[in-house]
């Protein structure tokens, strides 16, 4: 555009007379109704206007390449892979297409033809793949070590920072998926969020992140999550019984907006019958008036429409009209009684919240870790009938048969290093082999203040590991399992056909402290590489 | 019953049961240091011989001696027992003890009279592979007193000790001075500094100074080179730093600490100096967790120790430093070796070698990897924890024509029963 306005500037300089400073007036105003006088400026003109339209459509062109995603096809051969849905797979293939895995098997099986040329190869030879691993306990991206008020309602996601420079601390070891949540000082508390810890141009995604669920479940606190803060007696009770009482009064202010519905549909329905009855009456009236101005007073006894009518007294009024020979009135109509419109229970955000998880359309998720805190657990899952996960479980080796029972699942929480406080005073390192060897559902997260003991997932497992469970089961949960916790076990967890391409490639067995991360992959893109190897 | 006597009055030594054994098929792993830098010995199927209670000969074939109680430790690694560099008493330990402000120097303060045996954590201690505690008062003293190297023996009062250097605990931190306003307690880090000159000044005013060492729990670098400056002068003591939980209580970054504990604070610190450090934790940044490998390259050296808290992990500090930077070998060391040095015991303790104690830790895999777990731990040649596997069968080597059983001495405290296994094999 501007090459044009220059160009006929110098046209300008050429003849000075008002004619040459009209065509730039033309030039930047191609709407303005000259006619042109030579093909020049019509071409200009149009040229013209399809600048401006492209200049301003330049934002969402960009925008939308923005938004195609990953690059070329991604494939990865001759390492271990750990599927954790199978057996190990020696000498396996996997093979990435548009950020998802289009096929993993061993190399013998896997026909790999129709790749591109720009496909990038990772040769992961004498390396091992695991799926991208998935906390689902965090306190991460919050900038606050203490318990935030928050009210249950609030949306987490707002408040979610993927520039927070922790991110690539917890990424670079692997961990892709992670479940946040916020505690309040009280029973209940926030809603979590899943997120991925890569970038994404979806509409709703907090900047550096991509959003996979904003409910996925809520929080609730019997014990404490915190290492510092023991759990006394007191605060026990106090959380157990605020935790039923809430749990109760959303039960009964479920129960009166279901009645209010009723009661609505009800009143509403009342109401037309009203309509139409008063309508009719007065289509009565206004035929009884006419009648009566053919020369008669309406009588005495004959009421004011408002008040109620002696139907009785009518019909003998009527019959004796009738009686003297005289044409009857039409007859009357009872007047309706206007129907009272029920009474509107208050709204009360925190209780919507939670009656979303006494209908089990949420999970809900508590911490505790002392065995009695256990037990109050089980006893309002019971009690309601909840969704209900257990966070934490210290002690829960001693109440796994309890646990299998309820069918409860367990993330167990910080298992590597004991911590003072009255919460962690009977911590086991055989904690996870028990509750596994129990048949309970079990995950391990980091669960820390800030969310950076995420990065340090496969050292829990490789605890619990030194606890006696089982390399298979270690790995599952810190990949499948939490997946499943939060509901997103659809896309992640896995290497399975489908599944989004999330992995991370090790220099070796995966659940060793000894182990060091090479790659760190998220939809198809290397977002880690490690350079210092060595 | 003269034996249990006799056996309550003789502390330097644990009495045992079986008076030699041999351990067999070991991949034995020690870490010696000759002139400072570490050198790892690895021996994937050896044998050590274990006679009164120290390591009589450790070979690659060897045949039982007579009377010998055998097992066989194939698959298993055998580590020396690690040496908790520094466990002041007065932490938390359920509340049960607290720390002496009532003076600045406590330097007569015996801390065998405050440990406790029994207490329930020690299990839980050699577990997780420590077998030696340097144990000090707390830090709230300037001069808190002796610091003795302790065995990890539940039950056995008083507990085996090792005596080598004369080793005092100091402290001229806040803990010192931020304390409770007693008139003769520091009030001020200038205060604790006079304290602790006038300390070290009536010591060295003796004309035959005992030679010594003082564990120094420091806070800045100004105090540092005090204190070197200081001990410069005086022959026959000198300073090892002690630096304990690198942040603050409850996770966050101290800022005091984070002045000292860069490590550009320690390059230009006067000369090279022994560190005890710990405990490592999780929750500390990988620019904390880098220091033991930075000061490897600088030449000096770090012994690990959990500071008194008994819930923190021994080895968990040393996988920390290993996973940032810091090679096996130093590693092992650090947990080892190098906490003898520094506490002067280094002929006792710290490495599987001829003549040295036997406290050997059996590992079911490289402790490293998080995955190896305990399975026996041998103090002064006495099994204090685990039973051997079902399938490692414990053979006592006998010759039909003696019996052996009377050379037998009752322990104190319960043995591992062992029993079960005993099958006899000719020699």
């Amino acid at each position: 555009m501007f090459f044009f306005v220059s160009f006929l500037e110098s046209e300008t300089l050429a003849g000075d007379d008002f004619r040459s400073h009209s065509r730039i007036v033309l030039m930047l105003d191609p709407f303005f109704p000259v006619k042109p006088n030579r093909v020049f400026d019509l071409v200009a003109r149009h040229l013209s206007l399809w600048a401006v339209i492209a200049l301003l459509c330049q934002g969402f062109l960009l925008r939308a390449a923005a938004a195609e995603g990953p690059v070329s096809p991604l494939m990865i051969s001759g390492g271990t892979l750990y599927p954790v849905s199978g057996e190990p797979i020696e000498d396996g293939v996997v093979i990435v297409r548009d950020g998802l895995i289009e096929a993993i098997g061993p190399a013998s099986e896997l026909a790999i033809s129709d790749l591109p040329a720009n496909a990038r190869c990772v040769d992961a030879s004498g390396w091992t793949v695991i799926p991208g691993l998935v906390d689902c306990g965090s306190r991460f991206l919050l900038d606050s070590a203490d318990a935030t008020v928050f009210h249950a309602w609030h949306e987490l996601r707002d408040a979610l920072d993927g520039n927070h420079p922790f991110l690539s601390f917890v990424r670079r070891e692997g961990v892709t998926t992670v479940g946040v949540f916020a505690e309040t000082d009280g029973s209940v508390g926030g809603l979590g969020s899943v997120v991925k810890l890569k970038a994404s141009s979806k509409a709703g995604s907090p900047s550096g992140l991509e959003l996979l669920r904003h409910e996925a479940f809520l929080l609730l606190a019997l014990g404490d999550l915190s290492a510092g803060r023991s759990s006394e007696t007191s605060v026990r009770l106090s959380r157990y019984y605020e935790l039923r009482g809430a749990l109760k009064s959303a039960r009964d202010y479920r129960r009166d907006w279901q009645r209010y519905r009723e009661n609505a549909e009800k009143y509403n329905q009342d109401l037309r019958k009203y309509k139409a009855a008063l309508a009719e009456f007065e289509k009565i009236q206004k035929a009884r008036s006419k009648k009566n101005e053919d020369g008669k007073k309406p009588k005495e006894g004959e009421k004011h429409p408002g008040q109620a009518r002696d139907t009785d007294g009518e019909e003998k009024e009527n019959r004796k009209k009738e009686g003297r020979g005289k044409k009857p009135l039409p007859p009357t109509a009872d007047v309706p009684k206007k129907p009272q419109p029920p009474k509107r229970p208050s709204f009360n955000l925190d209780r919507e919240v939670l009656i979303k998880i006494l209908d089990g359309e949420i999970p809900a998720w508590v911490t505790a870790h002392r065995r009695d805190e256990i037990e109050y657990a089980i006893r309002i899952k019971r009690e309601f009938g909840l969704d209900l996960t257990l966070l934490g479980g210290t002690e829960a080796y001693s109440r796994s048969k309890e646990l299998v029972d309820a069918k409860m699942p367990v993330v167990l929480g910080p298992v590597l290093l004991r911590k003072r406080g009255l919460n962690f005073l009977h911590h086991r390192e055989s904690n996870a082999s028990t509750l596994a060897e129990a048949g309970v559902p079990l995950s391990l997260a980091g669960l820390e203040a800030k969310g950076l003991e995420a990065r340090h997932l496969r050292l829990q497992a490789a605890v619990a590991l030194r606890g006696g469970l089982d390399h298979a089961r270690a790995l599952e949960a810190i990949t499948l399992e939490p997946a499943r916790r939060l509901g997103v076990d659809a896309r992640v967890g896995s290497l399975e056909k489908g599944k989004d391409a999330d992995f991370v490639i090790l220099d070796g067995d995966p659940l060793s402290a000894t182990t060091r991360v090479l790659k760190v992959i998220i939809g198809g893109e290397i977002v880690y590489s490690n350079e210092n190897v060595f | 019953m003269l034996m249990a006597c006799l056996a309550v009055y003789l502390p330097g030594s644990l009495l045992f049961a079986e008076s030699v054994q041999l351990l067999r098929n070991a991949k034995v792993v020690t870490v010696s240091e000759a002139d400072g830098s570490p050198e790892l010995t690895i021996l994937e199927r050896a044998s050590v011989l274990i006679r009164d209670g120290k390591i009589a000969a450790v070979e690659l074939e060897m045949t039982a001696p007579e009377g010998a109680m055998v097992s066989d430790l194939s698959g298993l690694w055998l580590l020396p027992g690690f040496i908790d560099a520094h466990y002041p008493l007065g932490q938390e330990r359920g509340g049960r003890d607290a720390n002496e402000f009532t003076e600045a120097i406590t330097e007569d303060f015996d801390v065998l009279t405050a440990f406790d045996p029994w207490d329930p954590e020690l299990p839980e201690i050699l577990a997780r592979g420590v077998t030696s505690l340097a144990v000090s008062p707390g830090h709230i003293n300037v001069i808190g007193g002796p610091v003795r190297v302790l065995k990890v023996a539940p039950g056995v009062y008083p507990p085996p000790s090792v005596s080598g250097l004369t080793v005092f605990k100091a402290s001229l931190n806040r803990d010192v001075y931020g304390g409770p306003g007693l008139a003769r307690f520091p009030t001020s880090a200038a205060g604790a500094m006079e304290v602790f000159r006038g300390w070290v000044d009536g010591r060295m005013g003796n004309p035959e100074p005992e030679p010594g060492r003082l564990i120094v729990r420091l806070e800045t670098r100004a105090q540092a080179e005090s204190v070197f400056r200081l001990l410069a002068g005086h022959k026959g003591l000198d300073a090892v730093i002690s630096q304990g939980r690198l942040l603050g209580g409850d996770g966050h970054l101290d800022a005091d600490s984070t002045r000292w504990m860069r490590p550009e604070s320690w390059r230009r610190l006067p000369r090279a100096l022994d560190v005890i450090l710990g405990p490592l934790d999780l929750r500390d940044p990988a620019s904390h967790l880098r220091i033991p490998s930075a000061l490897e390259g600088r030449g000096t050296y770090v012994a690990f120790a959990t500071d008194g808290y008994p819930k923190k992990d021994l080895l968990t500090s040393a996988v920390l430093a290993r996973r940032n930077g810091l090679s096996f070998q130093a590693a092992l060391a650090s947990l080892t070796s190098r906490g003898a040095r520094l506490l002067g015991v280094q002929d006792r303790i710290g490495r599987v070698a001829v003549g040295l104690d036997a406290d050997l830790v059996a590992w079911t895999d490289n402790p490293f990897t998080l995955q190896g777990r305990v399975e026996s731990v041998w103090v002064e040649g006495q099994l204090v924890h685990g039973e051997p596997a079902p399938g490692r069968r414990r053979t006592i080597v006998r010759d039909v024509r003696t019996t052996t059983e009377s050379q037998k001495k009752p322990a104190i405290f319960p043995v591992a029963d062992d029993t079960g296994d005993e099958e006899e094999s000719s020699p």
